[in-house]
């Protein structure tokens, strides 16, 4: 049983804060939902807790096992069990998904014909065309080829926890449930995934049922719940949050069409 | 210069004129469009001598497995000329054995365009003729193995591939230098006949006290199809001018670059795509990186003259500039007198995509390695399109090393 303890995290983009104190608790096998309308910061988690450059992270921690992430270059966080499988997932010209995971592979003292062994066995089981895989990394992909090879690489790597930043964004149906369902089948396996799962819309959770469901919005997590709160969601959209705007002082309000400006304490949100 | 002196006094004749040329001619300035940015005003061109025939530097050739023919050149002589039976009909003399000598030497080149080609006459070497029949096509590549190592040493090789009439024909030229502090001059002259095809690939591992100024010259006929690569690694100063002639209706081409710079060098690249007639097609596509204090330079003109419409002239530039202090300078050019035309131009000089390494670093590959493999996948397209099979891995090997070494250095 691995946990992901994210606490109190602060980040901004230059003088810009764009988390404001995120705490989150994620156990092997859970599914974690983070749901919230654009621009609230949902990326910018995934990309602090992965270590991508640009992000200054001002306050707070992200442990894995009791293991600080934060203090680790991008690629040791990886090592340690922490996949990101990006909204939209970077063009490499002249490297292939073959030699980027045997390069990983070679880090982790895994043997090379296990892991070619890996992607030909995950590509088969979730219809990823195997004539890619020695073709440079999602160059001249499909938006669904993309998501399918972030997947293939989810199974490869196993690692213990995925962060799924809009897997569902550009997807048909098919690739949608193949994705998924590779993604409910690792979180249902014996060393079960841990699962951060950010997204705009509930049609993500048909295959890939949620226990937690948690309202992402002006750099904090809102509101948290069950699997319903994905439902209200659904009826309700995000109108509720979405009016939320950015005070010069950096609080959180609630912008009301009548003009008044309410503090967002007031309204006694609570943060996750 | 005692045996071409004694067999050919025509040639000792060119020699005695262009050195007179030299002594006459204004040494070139950084003035001049095509030598900006170079360092040509820190050489003293007549501080070099040529070097003489008991100079005696050696150096293990290498070969490729299977040549057709491996010429050994040591301090502007001809040591060896091993031909095989893959040679067929084909050729390899040194010029002075070669029965249309006269004609040959600087047929394509023409009439000396600057002092350096004038130092370059004035002290030729033991020049290699590649001579191709028609209909023949050689099937195994012909390699040149150069190597110089003498202090204060100018050596000027001189390379002529003339393909015949729907002949073809690969070339591989390794030049080497040892430590000394020595200039080369090297000149490649290839001519293709109508239909054609030649392939040829130098690979510039000079020493990191030579300068070089090497020129190519290329002239296709109609529908021949020439490729002139070049692999640029070593040098001080290392310059290559090309001359890409395409005189002959429906001729087409490549003009390709792997170049990597590093510690003090500068890398000079000066390109000329001439569309002389319809129908021609130019592809150049040249890639560097550049890490240290190394310095690079690309300056390409395409020339599409009025009696060439319907012509294709592309040219790509792009360049890694690996470090802080490392400086890459890009100017492509256009002149065009010719309405129908297809012609586009780009270049690029940018650090490793950031994006790129997260992705491969987020996927649990250390920075380093990431990197590599960036840079690596980075010159793997236009190593793709060069000529030389056998050697293709030998260069993306060159370049990752080379890497690798800079790397290590910068971690301490």
């Amino acid at each position: 049983m691995s946990e992901l303890v994210i606490t109190d995290l602060h980040a901004k983009v230059g003088d810009k804060e764009i988390l404001k104190g995120v705490s989150l608790t994620i156990r092997s096998g859970e599914v974690h939902a983070v749901m919230g309308p654009n621009g609230s910061g949902k990326s910018t988690l995934s990309h602090v807790i992965t270590g991508k450059p640009g992000y200054t992270v001002t306050k707070g921690s992200v442990t894995l096992d009791g293991v600080e992430l934060l203090d680790l270059p991008a690629w040791q966080r990886a090592k340690a069990g922490i996949f990101l499988a990006m909204q939209y997932p970077t063009e490499v010209p002249g490297v292939s998904l073959q030699s980027m995971l045997f390069a990983s592979a070679v880090e982790a003292g895994r043997d090379a014909d296990e892991v070619k062994a890996g992607i030909a066995a995950e590509s088969e089981r979730i219809g990823f065309d195997p004539a890619l895989i020695t073709r440079p990394l999602n160059v001249d992909l499909s938006g669904g080829e993309k998501k399918r090879n972030e997947t293939v690489q989810l199974g490869v790597l196993a690692p213990k926890f995925a962060i799924l930043d809009e897997i569902d964004s550009g997807l048909d149906v098919d690739a949608m449930k193949a994705v998924t369902r590779r993604v409910e089948d690792l979180t249902n396996q014996d060393e079960p995934l841990g699962v951060l799962a950010i997204t705009h819309y509930k049609r993500l959770f048909e295959e890939l049922e949620p226990d937690h469901v948690h309202v992402f919005a002006a750099g904090v997590i809102q509101k948290s719940g069950g699997p319903e709160l994905a439902e209200e969601l659904e009826q309700t959209g995000y109108a509720e949050w979405v009016h939320l705007v950015e005070k010069d002082d950096g609080f959180a309000a609630f912008h009301d069409p009548s003009g008044n400006t309410t503090f967002a304490e007031d309204l006694h949100l609570h943060e996750g | 210069m005692p045996d071409a002196q004694t067999l050919a006094p025509w040639l000792d004749a060119v020699r005695a004129t262009a050195a007179s040329q030299f002594a006459e001619a204004e040494a070139p300035s950084g003035v001049d469009e095509v030598w900006r940015y170079s360092r040509i005003a820190d050489i003293d061109l007549h501080a070099y001598s040529p070097v003489s025939d008991d100079a005696g530097s050696a150096i293990e050739a290498i070969g490729i497995d299977g040549a057709a023919a491996t010429v050994v050149i040591r301090d502007g002589r001809i040591m060896s000329l091993d031909r095989t039976d893959a040679l067929g009909k084909a050729t390899v003399t040194s010029l002075v054995d070669h029965p249309d000598a006269e004609a040959l030497l600087n047929g394509v080149r023409g009439e000396a365009i600057d002092a350096i080609a004038h130092l370059h006459d004035a002290n030729l070497g033991d020049v290699v003729v590649i001579d191709v029949p028609r209909g023949h096509h050689v099937p195994a590549p012909i390699v040149i193995d150069v190597y110089s190592d003498v202090d204060g040493g100018l050596t000027c090789p001189h390379t002529i591939v003339r393909a015949a009439n729907g002949s073809g024909v690969n070339v591989f030229e390794r030049r080497r230098s040892g430590s000394a502090s020595q200039l080369v001059v090297p000149v490649v002259e290839l001519d293709a006949a109508p239909d054609a095809r030649i392939g040829y690939l130098v690979a510039q591992q000079l020493g990191t006290n030579t300068n070089s100024l090497e020129h190519h010259v290329a002239q296709s006929d109609q529908q021949a199809h020439v490729i002139c690569s070049v692999a640029a690694f070593g040098g001080s100063y290392a310059r290559t001018r090309a001359d890409f002639r395409l005189n002959g209706r429906g001729a087409s081409g490549d003009l390709l670059s792997a170049y990597f710079g590093d510690g003090n060098q500068m890398l000079d690249f000066r390109t000329f795509q001439e569309h002389n007639a319809a129908d021609t097609t130019s592809n150049l596509l040249f890639k560097g990186a550049v890490t240290g204090a190394a310095q690079s330079v690309y300056s390409g003109l395409i020339k599409v003259a009025e009696t060439a419409p319907g012509t294709n002239a592309f040219q790509t530039n792009r360049n890694l500039k690996l470090s802080e202090e490392a400086w890459a300078y890009s100017v492509p050019n256009l002149e065009i007198e010719q309405n129908q035309v297809s012609c586009s131009h780009a270049s690029t000089v940018g650090e490793i995509d950031e994006d790129q390494r997260f992705y491969l670093e987020s996927r649990g590959v250390p920075t380093t390695t990431a990197e590599q493999l960036l840079v690596s996948g980075f010159f793997a397209e236009v190593i793709a399109l060069m000529p030389i099979d056998a050697v293709k891995t030998e260069m993306q090997t060159i370049i990752d090393d080379a890497l690798a070494a800079d790397r290590a250095a910068q971690e301490g």
